[in-house]
């Protein structure tokens, strides 16, 4: 069908084409990786760098030889932030590109919005954002955080290391906060924590005038309880947000904030001075003293070469997704996604903090999940390291979702659910 | 705040000491100078009290140099860098020679850091400079521990100096509210103190009443919280419309540009946003600049990055103006169009030129920060914002008034031929004033670096705003752009306490589409005889 | 690409009134909750498709054209409207999926959309729903009351002296349309796969108005052939070595089509053609837009 809209288009619009940049492949023994992250549009802020990593992780695998003896060819394409141009992009890199694996995304949405191609059309898609889970699919691996490798595990640090008791959740109004301080909420008051110790606020995206939360936030912070700030606050609202933070003087000793989607990108456009010991929850930071992670970086500046070009967790996301790929690819000895697919789950490869990542039967990776406070060079000093935790794919906090579980490898169900032992959900 | 009494106890404690010379030597058992090195948080803070414990000469210097990550250990030592770059042996206080191999700084959480507040504010109680000592008072007043109440005494016995002596006292009064065993009488008294001060901290203090005080205790903690309650509400009141106030010359700012370009010309011009955004861009390189060349002028950064930006962005503007949109009066649709594309234009080149991430945009000393008026807060960077806006504004309106290219502006836009027959060089008059409306988003985008990102989708978000707040104000009118952007900022800084940031905007949006349909041409429109304007 | 067509005449519909399609856009997204809350009636959701967007647009218009709210006043409030509805709707409690949307749909008439059958079965119904539209808004404007409507494109003021209720007209014109672009969201949503409320975003409407200005303004065939050619633009800019600059281009082919091409593609060949045909040229029909904003 869409082979047929583009003979029709191809008939009417013939000169056109002499644009189109895809030359026909110039040897049989490449093999396409397709690269899907906005360029342009709003979202190009965060994904331009994942484009980059992607090109030199390629780059490097093919000077060690390629894959199975073939070379690695990257197909970059942009979807332009834009959701609905996302499947059709995918579409493409699939059906015509014949890509063997795609690495991208970066909003749930737009995966969302690709979600449906790729089963579809089995392919094998690489999402290395953190999210907020409630999702496993047969085609896609979760290479970020789910919600219980970020989210949960900050707030015990708050609870246990900053003695909080009084928790403001604020985040964007959309999928990811409002999922991810559900399960927080439920967390919270599952441990005792009083509801009125809660405050959740939500903001429109893009949010820039901060006054009367951020005062909102100094006034539920003197109750006399030690308080704290749980940030989903999504990427562009956090520059105003952090800047009025400093400005009224909320300092990190009196209420910390924790943010999930602040990370060194993030603030290498704020000065950070005012902002010293609040905190971020990832599960890397480039500050890691590894010698993994001390030969990426020094990789990364090189291929940008930029001396400041800084790293950060979705970039490591990327890394682990592509080592895992090849790693799949060579135990499959093909790159069939279904033998891939199969083969994915339990390959291991070294993540930069110095651990071995596992990929599991859920599609999601084990990972440390670790707390650093931002210091005043825009970089973090790590203060919490835990051990692997495994993504869990389905909240245990939730009631919807506590007793599914996603087990591609025993019971080829996404959603199957422990209660009932069926397939398909609560 | 159990490890800061800790410490003025132990602050008393070594005062006594020191009064009687060689009475206990220090104990090395727990050396804290090991502990500093151990690189863990939980004994950093421990090396912290006992410093303070021992009433170790160097405490002050060292706890300073920590907080201020000049504390550096490694293979054993441990050192101070002062800030003039001398090395200290941390121990001794003698200058060090060479730096010992393996130093790194020591590392500091928000725990380690709470301790140094502690023990600074400690140290501080005793301070020669009363500012110290205020500070040490407020960290008392927020820790409430009633065994520091003999110390407080002593000190308020001592204190001179009036402001200094308040804040003991309210500290005081603090720690007596929660006293059981203290007499009635004084408790009654302390109640009174912290009704006096009134803010949001005495409100929290006041609460904090034991729930087995006597009733009359109760009554009178009733009436102060009531009272308080009130007097904050209004001084909230008051907060909201300064923020409303803030977000209206925000507004204005973005949109006093277009109320020019597309007030005054007609042109639809949605590459204004990217006129800001440029302005935004050049602050990043004036400071750029300013710090690579010259750091010591970066305070005046922005003030050389105003005119700077009024000019590139001007200049882009009348490059457009000639460019594209001359070609395209009277079809103010198409101005849309081509505008748009534009706009695209710009936008992608920003990001190949700058990459797609945000750029720091620092705030200068005089526009950081916060002061307090009563209960308010308000904040510097504001406080500018809002003056300069209010500059812009009146400065626009002179040109526009006052000089003879604002009157030639006046007469082309109002009647094109009759300003050609009388000699008026329209095209080079229809350069200016999209080159001023240019020019003046240049600036709103100086301003904009200040509280908002700098990047290449600055403008985007600012464009709807603008059209809003021209449209509004009714187009062509300079004045109705200030009350509707007035009107708009305080309208929704008042709704959002209510219905939140997300319902408290699309209110305002539903308001204005009722608000058009009921006057079509804006709060101020045009007055004229012409059927189709 | 079949949908774009769609949409195209849903916006076009208006004929001729280039300021009206801003609106049109989000319109298209309203109707897929109601097959998500239950609405398994098919017929029914069907209706609403149409119903929806046509009431909305019927009560704002109402208002808007009762008052006179003309020109750039009324592409503002339409952004305005849009911009609500957008905030609105990524409200989670909404229930519309917030930000993600709604995605993953199943079947359609117990068909699976994902089936080839189904898709050249939605194809084709495109294409004959295109044809329909085409149709009916040729009919409309050949028609007594077209022609009046294409007066009042012309010199509104005129036309309401000469005793015409000018606003029913637009109101008329606006609904029609709005139900159009129902239709074209119905047909899109299932083929794209997903619905999420940027759809709403400003920068969308203006693109499908861009559209019609690239194609040729003030003619039905113009606006579906300016669909094809900028989307077409996108796909291919979009990907390979281009990727990184596809906006300069899209940009640039904007300004250019503004000011080499005023009547877009068909009009400026057109005009060739009738050069080539007549050494003498005839009257040139009168630039649509009337000279707003300059008074």
């Amino acid at each position: 069908m869409n082979t047929t809209r583009r003979v029709i288009l191809g008939a009417a619009l013939a000169g056109a084409t002499m644009f189109a940049s895809h030359l026909p492949a110039a040897a049989q023994e490449t093999i396409k990786v397709g690269i899907l992250h906005s360029l342009s549009g709003t979202m190009a802020i965060s994904e331009t760098t994942l484009k980059d990593v992607m090109l030199m992780l390629i780059e490097e695998q093919n000077k060690k030889g390629g894959v199975l003896g073939k070379k690695l060819e990257p197909v970059v394409v942009d979807p332009a932030s834009n959701w609905p141009l996302f499947a059709e992009k995918a579409r493409e890199l699939i059906t015509k590109d014949k890509v063997s694996a795609v690495f991208g995304c970066w909003t749930s949405v737009s995966r969302k919005s690709v979600l449906p191609v790729f089963k579809e059309l089995n392919s094998i898609l690489f999402y290395p954002v953190q999210y907020e889970g409630e999702e496993s699919e047969r085609n896609v691996f979760y290479t970020g955080a789910a919600p219980n490798q970020q989210a949960i595990p900050a707030v015990d640090y708050l609870a246990k290391e900053e003695k909080v008791q009084r928790w403001v959740l604020a985040g964007t109004d959309y999928v990811y906060p409002r999922t991810t301080n559900k399960i927080l909420e439920a967390y919270l008051l599952a441990k005792g924590v009083a509801k009125e110790d809660i405050m959740i606020n939500y903001t429109p995206f893009g949010h820039s005038d901060w006054q009367t939360i951020v005062s909102d936030i100094k006034k539920f912070g003197t109750a006399g309880k030690k308080t704290a700030v749980v940030s989903t606050i999504n990427g562009d609202a956090n520059v105003p947000f952090y800047k009025e933070l400093g400005n009224q003087g909320v300092k990190a000793t009196d209420i910390p904030v924790v943010a999930f989607s602040v990370g060194e990108e993030e603030l290498a456009g704020i000065d950070t001075k005012p902002l010293v010991g609040h905190l971020a929850a990832w599960n890397y930071f480039q500050s890691v003293k590894t010698p993994e992670n001390e030969a990426f970086i020094k990789q990364w500046k090189a291929f940008k070469k930029n001396d400041k070009a800084v790293t950060n967790d979705p970039m490591e996301a990327h890394v682990i997704g592509f080592a895992m790929w090849v790693k799949a690819v060579e135990k499959a000895k093909s790159f069939d996604p279904d033998k891939v697919i199969d083969a994915l789950p339990g390959i291991q490869a070294p993540n930069l903090t110095g651990g071995i990542s596992t990929m599991l039967p859920n599609h999601h990776i084990t990972k440390p999940v670790l707390i650093g406070e931002i210091k005043a060079d825009g970089q973090f000093d790590v203060v919490s390291k835990t051990d692997l935790v495994p993504g869990d794919a389905w909240s245990k906090h939730l009631d919807g979702s506590k007793d599914l579980i996603g087990d591609w490898v025993e019971k080829k169900c996404g959603n199957f659910n422990t209660k009932t032992g069926k397939c398909g959900g609560a | 705040m159990r490890i800061l009494s800790c410490l003025l106890r132990n602050l008393a404690l070594a005062m006594l000491l020191a009064l009687h010379p060689g009475a206990a030597p220090a104990q090395n058992a727990d050396d804290p100078f090991v502990r500093l090195a151990a690189d863990s948080f939980s004994e950093t803070n421990r090396a912290i009290e006992g410093l303070i414990a021992q009433a170790h000469p160097q405490a002050a210097v060292i706890i300073e140099a920590l907080a201020e990550g000049r504390l550096l250990a490694g293979g054993g030592a441990v050192v101070v860098r002062m800030p003039d770059g001398r090395l200290l042996d941390a121990r001794t206080g003698a200058t060090l020679p060479a730096a010992p191999a393996g130093l790194a700084a020591v590392r500091l959480n928000n725990s380690v850091r709470r301790t140094i507040q502690g023990a600074l504010g400690g140290l501080g109680l005793l301070h020669p400079d009363a500012g110290r000592r205020i500070a040490a008072a407020e960290a008392v007043f927020k820790s409430r521990d009633a065994s520091l109440l003999p110390v407080l005494e002593g000190a308020i016995a001592k204190e001179s100096d009036p402001r200094a002596k308040a804040a003991l006292r309210q500290a005081q009064a603090a720690i007596l509210i929660g006293k059981s065993d203290a007499p009635p009488f004084d408790r009654i008294a302390a109640i009174d103190v912290l009704r006096e001060r009134g803010d949001q901290d005495a409100l929290a203090t006041l609460r904090s009443l034991p729930a087995d005080a006597s009733a009359s205790l109760k009554e009178a903690q009733a009436r102060a919280v009531s009272d308080i309650e009130g007097r904050l509400a209004l001084w909230r009141a008051g907060q909201n419309l300064w923020y409303g106030l803030s977000l209206g010359s925000v507004l204005l700012l973005a949109a006093i540009g277009l109320a020019i370009t597309f007030g005054v010309m007609g042109v639809i011009n949605m590459a204004h946003g990217e006129m800001v955004m440029i302005g935004a861009y050049t602050t990043f390189i004036v400071q750029e600049v300013i710090r690579t060349s010259a750091p010591g002028l970066f305070d005046y950064s922005l003030l050389i990055a105003v005119p700077l930006a009024f000019l590139v962005a001007g200049l882009v503007g009348i490059a457009i103006e000639r460019g594209v949109i001359r070609f395209l009066y009277g079809r103010p649709l198409e101005t849309l169009l081509a505008t748009w594309g534009i706009s695209l234009i710009l936008q992608q080149a920003v990001r190949t030129a700058f990459g797609p991430t945000n750029r720091e945009v620092g705030a200068p000393a005089f526009m950081s920060g916060a002061f307090e008026i009563g209960e308010m807060a308000i904040t510097w960077n504001r406080l500018w914002i809002i003056v300069f806006a209010i500059l812009v504004f009146a400065a626009l309106l002179a040109i526009l008034k006052l000089t003879p290219i604002g009157l030639q502006m006046r007469a082309v836009t109002q009647n094109r031929r009759m300003a050609s027959a009388m000699g008026i060089r329209t095209g080079r008059v229809d350069a200016l004033t999209f080159g001023l409306g240019s020019g003046v988003a240049g600036l709103a985008g100086v301003a904009l670096s200040q509280i908002d990102n700098v990047s290449p989708n600055l403008g985007q978000s600012y464009i709807i705003d603008s059209f809003m707040v021209v449209v509004f104000g009714g187009v062509g009118n300079l004045w109705g752009t200030l009350v509707a952007a007035m009107t708009l900022g305080v309208a929704n800084k008042l709704l959002e306490p209510y219905a939140g940031a997300v319902l408290g905007k699309i209110a305002l949006l539903v308001f204005i589409i009722l608000f058009i349909q009921k006057r079509p041409r804006g709060l101020f429109a045009l007055k004229g005889r012409a059927v189709e304007a | 690409m079949g949908m774009y067509l769609m949409r195209q005449i849903g916006s076009r519909g208006t004929y001729g009134n280039p300021i009206l399609p801003d609106f049109m856009v989000f319109l298209n997204w309203k109707e897929l909750p109601w097959y998500w809350y239950g609405f398994d009636s098919f017929p029914f959701a069907m209706l609403m498709v149409l119903l929806a967007p046509g009431l909305l647009a019927f009560v704002f218009g109402w208002f808007a054209f009762r008052s006179r709210v003309t020109g750039v006043y009324l592409s503002i409030i339409t952004q305005a409207l849009t911009y609500a509805l957008l905030l609105a709707f990524f409200r989670n409690d909404m229930g519309f999926g917030g930000n993600n949307g709604l995605t993953d749909f199943k079947d359609i008439l117990g068909f699976n959309v994902q089936a080839q059958a189904t898709r050249a079965a939605l194809f084709s119904m495109t294409c004959v729903m295109l044809i329909a539209g085409f149709l009916i808004a040729r009919g409309i404007v050949v028609s007594k009351l077209g022609k009046v409507v294409i007066a009042i494109r012309d010199a509104e003021s005129r036309t309401r002296f000469l005793g015409y209720r000018v606003d029913r007209f637009k109101l008329f014109v606006f609904t029609v349309s709005a139900c159009m672009a129902g239709v074209a969201g119905a047909l899109y949503v299932p083929q794209v796969g997903i619905i999420n409320p940027s759809e709403f975003a400003p920068a969308n409407s203006i693109e499908t108005v861009i559209w019609v200005a690239v194609g040729g303004r003030g003619t039905l065939v113009g606006a579906a052939l300016g669909g094809v050619v900028v989307n077409y633009a996108k796909t291919i800019f979009t990907s390979g070595f281009m990727a990184p600059y596809w906006l300069f281009a899209l940009g640039a082919l904007f300004v250019f089509v503004t000011i080499f091409m005023p009547k877009g593609i068909l009009g400026t060949a057109q005009d060739w053609w009738e050069k080539r045909r007549r050494p003498v040229p005839t009257t040139t029909p009168p630039e649509p837009a009337p000279a707003e904003g300059r008074a």
